[in-house]
């Protein structure tokens, strides 16, 4: 298990599975693959290396991998809850939620906004 | 009246000619059903059903139905985070509303079960979303979106390029 606490510093990692969600005028994901009425499920970086996220994303197919800095969510005041998986075939020590507040989950249309036009690609399938 | 002539645009129908048919029919009787007496049923069906497929053959519109018949498309988990599948009754309505703006619009399926629809004019932006019994407008400088009726959605998109 990771500590609770996460650092402004740390990155958060989101697969974006179908090509309708890719924005390709901006070459970006569009907002709306950061809209999610669960929270957004996220992985933190944790120990690992970049390249071990994208790698344990990949068996899903993705047609990209974004990431954004909590700095940048804690900007527009969203709560970063450390969430991990402990059992299930779903099991991942590494999950993580965006939260739009500690009282609301989903996002507002900004904060989706401000993570889609701030996020960076590490991944995009050919 | 303009015909459904480039190659472009017939390859994306040809491709896609039962979902556009489909599509094209369900906003066809929303329409009859608002706006036509009894007595002129045929005729105004079949001039709606000309109008519709004009509407195709406008720029980008064609490309907007492809993008939304692949949304209809897409099974439970799709972004494997648990999203759900779309329902018929969301895909008719986001058609339907396509059909009335003056753009077409980029579309985009979200993990909270709604269509958002994207317009860029310039540095200006405007989104809306479209849930099963609600639409959402939202654009630069809100920090959320608002509730909106149809019919003041379709002004605010058309507006946002007359502007």
């Amino acid at each position: 298990m990771l500590p609770d606490n996460i650092s402004d510093e740390e990155f958060l990692y989101r697969r974006i599975r179908v090509e309708n969600q890719w924005d390709k005028q901006n070459d970006r994901p569009s907002s709306a693959a950061f809209k999610d009425s669960n929270g957004l499920s996220v992985d933190r970086l944790g120990e690992r290396t970049e390249q071990n996220v994208i790698i344990s994303f990949k068996i899903f197919d993705p047609i990209a991998i974004a990431k954004v800095k909590v700095a940048i969510c804690r900007e527009k005041l969203c709560h970063i809850k450390y969430d991990p998986i402990t059992s299930g075939v779903n099991a991942n020590i590494y999950h993580t939620l965006i939260h739009r507040s500690t009282t609301k989950i989903e996002l507002t249309d900004g904060q989706a906004k401000y993570l889609s036009k701030n996020c960076s690609t590490v991944y995009k399938s050919q | 009246m303009e015909t459904i002539s480039t190659t472009s645009t017939a390859s994306v129908i040809s491709d896609n000619a039962q979902f556009f048919c489909a599509q094209v029919e369900k906003p066809s009787k929303m329409f009859i059903r608002k706006k036509i007496t009894h007595n002129s049923f045929t005729i105004e069906a079949n001039i709606i059903r000309t109008n519709l497929l004009n509407k195709i053959a406008e720029e980008g519109f064609a490309e907007s139905l492809t993008v939304l018949h692949k949304i209809s498309l897409l099974e439970a988990n799709w972004n494997t985070y648990g999203a759900k599948p779309f329902s018929t009754d969301i895909i008719a309505k986001t058609t339907g509303l396509i059909f009335q703006l003056s753009k077409p619009p980029m579309i985009f399926p979200t993990g909270r079960n709604s269509i958002q629809l994207e317009f860029y004019n310039n540095d200006k932006y405007l989104e809306i979303e479209i849930f099963e019994t609600s639409y959402k407008y939202f654009t630069d400088g809100m920090d959320d979106g608002i509730a909106i009726g149809e019919e003041e959605l379709i002004k605010k998109v058309n507006d946002f390029y007359a502007a």
